[in-house]
């Protein structure tokens, strides 16, 4: 969320950057068809810095700006009319000013409440002859007669004492008391002397706690301790009972940081300071009206014709803050309300961010956790097959030593016959007179050897036919060819086909398991034969080889001279359960291929330019090429 | 086994173990011998095939196997008898071979002495067939020394014709005839009528006969 905001803020600096380099860059396309007035506001007693100047000064300065014709300049100025009341001061404050805006040219004046008005008029008399007024006041000053002459106009808001009274009972339903805050100063006066006269009305209905004119430590000792049922207005203090000139804004917070009751105000500009609400007084809309007014006026519009704007109907407006303090619920308010400075948490800001990320996250989530299931269960699956295809691999495997019965018996019965042989040839020795006891040894010894390869052949034997995982050693293409050969030989010649072996040399060694490779080798060889079989007749060749292919692999082939394999079979040599033989169950290529594969490398087949087929595969070479290993497979059982 | 006629086993197997055992088997039982490694090395060995022994063949050989090799001989009329030797023999392989004249047929592994006995029946079977046929060539050299009256003769006394019958079959007179039957039994060195007709018996033998006196009927067991 935080990184979001981030973003959000970086998107408003770049946006901001390249508009104002924008305008930079085209400085003539604002100003080059306005022209330019200089307006002069006057504020009777506070100073840009309080708010409530500020809100007008502001609201004024942004109706100007949007003029497509003028461009204004507003010069502000605060005549401090109630510190300085003496008639020779406003005659000094009047040269003064008129000096100070000797050469500059004041096109309009603004003047912010009637006394300021008639500053204005007197300034205007003196020094600004003929220069129209536009006024920002209070309809109730001058008994609600707007001032409107040939050259004076203006706005007014109206002020709502009663209304708020009652906004206050509206909310706090047992409301008895009102306290009432108002310092000693002339506006403070003024603002107590309306409110009075609105509380009439609420005479036996509620009492008024009268806590204007005091001194600040005092009035905040007092607003702590007001009785329960009670609520504050707060209406000015620019000077408080002691005499000390205070920032009206500033004791408005003091006082609602200090009191146990909520406390109620009159102007929208208040509203941020410890204020919970009221009915509102829209000096920054009158304002906007007061700036619309004196930018028709500039324009060359007569002022005599533009009939003095009134801003009434005063809302009901909260502080979202103080609401939650004096635990407020929204929904007791009156329809229509409105409701500033309402804390946006980040969750109300971003909510259908946050919702959206939190649920792309649950979805990814969902999506991952999918994955991993599947990836599990596939892993399971590829195992359960792979021990599958070990399986089959094995049972290959047996079957082809039942092919290779004939041959493996011979060639163990051959060792076998000739250590027999040795030993009774040994014991006639032994017999001798004087035995010959050197050709003893001699046949001891061939015996031994003898007995050796007997065990090899058994060994080699019990590998095929043992079920065991694959093992991936560095091993010679050379050597599983020729044992595979020597195996097949007997079997050949049974046959009557030859079996020819060509061994590459200097053949780089290859990784792989080899009962499995031998599996293949002998699958290979055992279909050359029986294909070799249905020649008529001779010669029957088969031919084995070894190769270093030119990218690197090492290739053995088997190549045979017999009817060789149909263009509409090729296809389907190497799929399960393809057979071309009536008792085979069209598994041996397809278990040779799944071996080569597992070991990284390839199985093809091809027609011979003559005549027969022949088998490659394709092992890649070094320890580098070292396979993914997993898979049996075993030859034949085609 | 010294004897006036010498013997000779001829060892053919393509597997150096079981040529080794059986040269030592044979050395040291005193057998005159001749190892091959394959049909084709024997068949191109230039040393003349002695008179007397006995062939032990491996069945299963690269190139011409046991009973490849069996054939091929018959039909260069080699005649020593055949052993055959097997290191997984079928029946329809024994059958075969036996009946194509083997005189036995041997299970590796085997016993030794069976092997021996085997070979020395087969050498003994040679060399009585050797001396047959030595004193069928001797009564053949005598046979070429009649001269065709003679032969005629010779013919007519083994059929048992008396003299007077012969001269009459003749057409010449019985003491002439006389004078032939004591030549005939001079040059045949016969010392009785009896041994005359065994003679002439002999002489019918396909082994030893001239085209004039071919017959198959004896060939049977002697036969390679």
């Amino acid at each position: 969320m935080r990184s979001l905001f981030m973003l959000s803020m970086l998107t408003r600096a770049v946006v901001s950057c390249i508009l104002s380099a924008y305008i930079c860059v085209h400085p003539a396309h604002a100003g080059q068809t306005r022209e330019y007035k200089n307006a002069l506001v006057l504020f009777p007693q506070e100073s840009l810095s309080a708010p409530i100047p500020r809100a007008i000064y502001f609201a004024i300065q942004s109706e100007f700006d949007k003029s497509p014709a003028l461009n204004v300049s507003l010069f502000a100025e605060n005549l401090d009319l109630y510190l300085f009341p003496d008639p020779g001061d406003k005659q000094a404050i009047n040269e003064f000013l008129g000096k100070k805006y000797a050469n500059t040219k004041i096109d309009l004046i603004i003047p912010v409440a009637p006394p300021s008005l008639d500053f204005a008029l007197s300034l205007r008399n003196s020094h600004f002859p003929e220069i129209p007024i536009v006024y920002c006041a209070e309809v109730a000053h001058g008994n609600g007669r707007l001032e409107h002459r040939s050259d004076v106009t203006g706005a007014a808001v109206t002020l709502d004492f009663a209304g708020t009274i009652e906004l206050a009972r509206t909310l706090r339903p047992g409301l008895k008391q009102v306290a009432v805050v108002a310092g000693t100063g002339a506006t403070d006066q003024y603002l107590l002397s309306r409110f009075r006269e609105a509380f009439k009305g609420y005479a036996g209905k509620l009492d008024l706690i009268d806590l204007t004119g005091r001194p600040l430590d005092d009035l905040l000792e007092q607003v702590s301790r007001l009785p329960e049922s009670s609520c504050i207005v707060f209406l000015f203090m620019r000077r408080d009972g002691s005499g000390r000139l205070l920032p009206s804004w500033d004791v408005q917070k003091q006082v609602s940081q200090a009191a146990n009751a909520p406390l109620f105000s009159l102007f929208d500009t208040a509203l941020s300071y410890g204020c919970v609400g009221g009915r509102m007084s829209q000096l920054e809309e009158v304002a906007r009206k007061t700036g619309e007014i004196a930018l028709r006026v500039l324009s060359g519009e007569s002022a005599a014709a533009i009939e003095p704007a009134v801003i009434r109907g005063n809302p009901a407006m909260f502080n979202w803050r103080e609401l939650k303090r004096w635990g407020i619920a929204e929904s007791t308010l009156p329809p229509g309300s409105i409701v500033r400075y309402k804390e946006t948490s980040h969750w109300g800001e971003y909510r259908w961010v946050i919702i959206g990320a939190l649920a792309f996250i649950c979805l990814q989530t969902l999506l991952i956790f999918l994955l991993v299931k599947s990836l599990i269960r596939r892993k399971r699956a590829e195992e359960q097959t792979s021990m599958i295809r070990q399986e089959l691999a094995h049972i290959s495997r047996v079957s082809t030593v039942g092919q290779l019965g004939h041959s493996l018996a011979h060639e163990i019965n051959q060792p076998l016959a000739a250590m027999r042989v040795n030993a009774e040839a040994a014991q006639t020795l032994l017999g001798g007179e004087p035995p010959d006891l050197e050709e003893v040894r001699a046949a001891l010894g061939d015996i031994v050897a003898d007995s050796k390869r007997a065990q090899e052949v058994v060994a080699c034997i019990r590998d095929l036919v043992k079920n065991k995982p694959p093992e991936l050693n560095p091993l010679e293409l050379n050597r599983v060819a020729s044992d595979a050969v020597q195996m097949v030989q007997v079997e050949a010649a049974s046959k009557g086909a030859a079996v020819h072996l060509e061994l590459a040399e200097d053949l780089p060694a290859v990784y792989g398991d080899h009962v499995q490779l031998q599996q293949v080798a002998l699958n290979l060889l055992l279909n050359a034969l029986e294909s070799v079989t249905e020649n008529p007749y001779p010669p029957k060749l088969v031919t084995v080889k070894t190769d270093r292919e030119a990218d690197g692999r090492v290739s053995l082939s088997v190549s045979d001279n017999g009817p060789g394999i149909e263009p509409v079979i090729v296809k389907h040599l190497f799929e399960p359960f393809f057979t071309t033989k009536p008792e085979g169950l069209g598994l041996g290529l397809s278990i040779c291929r799944s071996i080569i594969e597992a070991h990284g490398g390839s199985l093809s087949a091809d027609s011979n330019l003559e005549k027969g087929a022949t088998f490659r595969l394709h092992l890649p070479a070094g320890p580098a090429a070292k396979p993914k290993a997993s898979s049996g497979g075993s030859k034949d059982a085609g | 086994m010294p004897d006036e006629i010498n013997a000779e086993v001829i060892v053919v197997d393509d597997d150096p173990s079981v040529q080794r055992a059986l040269n030592r088997l044979l050395m040291t039982n005193g057998f005159a011998r001749r190892i091959f490694g394959s049909a084709k090395e024997f068949l191109s060995d230039d040393k003349p095939s002695p008179a007397a022994g006995c062939l032990v063949l491996d069945v299963e050989m690269p190139g011409l196997d046991g009973l490849e090799l069996q054939a091929e001989l018959q039909k260069r009329g080699f005649r020593l008898p055949i052993v055959f030797i097997t290191g997984h023999g079928t029946v329809p392989i024994s059958v075969e071979a036996m009946k194509q004249g083997a005189l036995d047929f041997l299970q590796k592994p085997f016993d030794s002495r069976s092997l021996l006995d085997v070979i020395r029946k087969a050498i003994e079977q040679s060399r009585q067939r050797s001396s047959e046929e030595r004193e069928c060539r001797d009564l053949e050299l005598k046979f070429l020394t009649l001269s065709t009256r003679e032969r005629e003769v010779f013919r007519l006394i083994v059929k048992g014709l008396l003299n007077k019958q012969i001269a009459f079959e003749l057409g010449i007179v019985e003491k002439t005839v006389k004078v032939h039957r004591a030549r005939v039994m001079e040059k045949m060195q016969a010392n009785s009528l009896a041994e005359l007709i065994r003679m002439a018996e002999t002489l019918r033998l396909p082994p030893c006969s001239s085209a004039i006196f071919a017959s198959p009927t004896r060939a049977g067991r002697n036969q390679i």
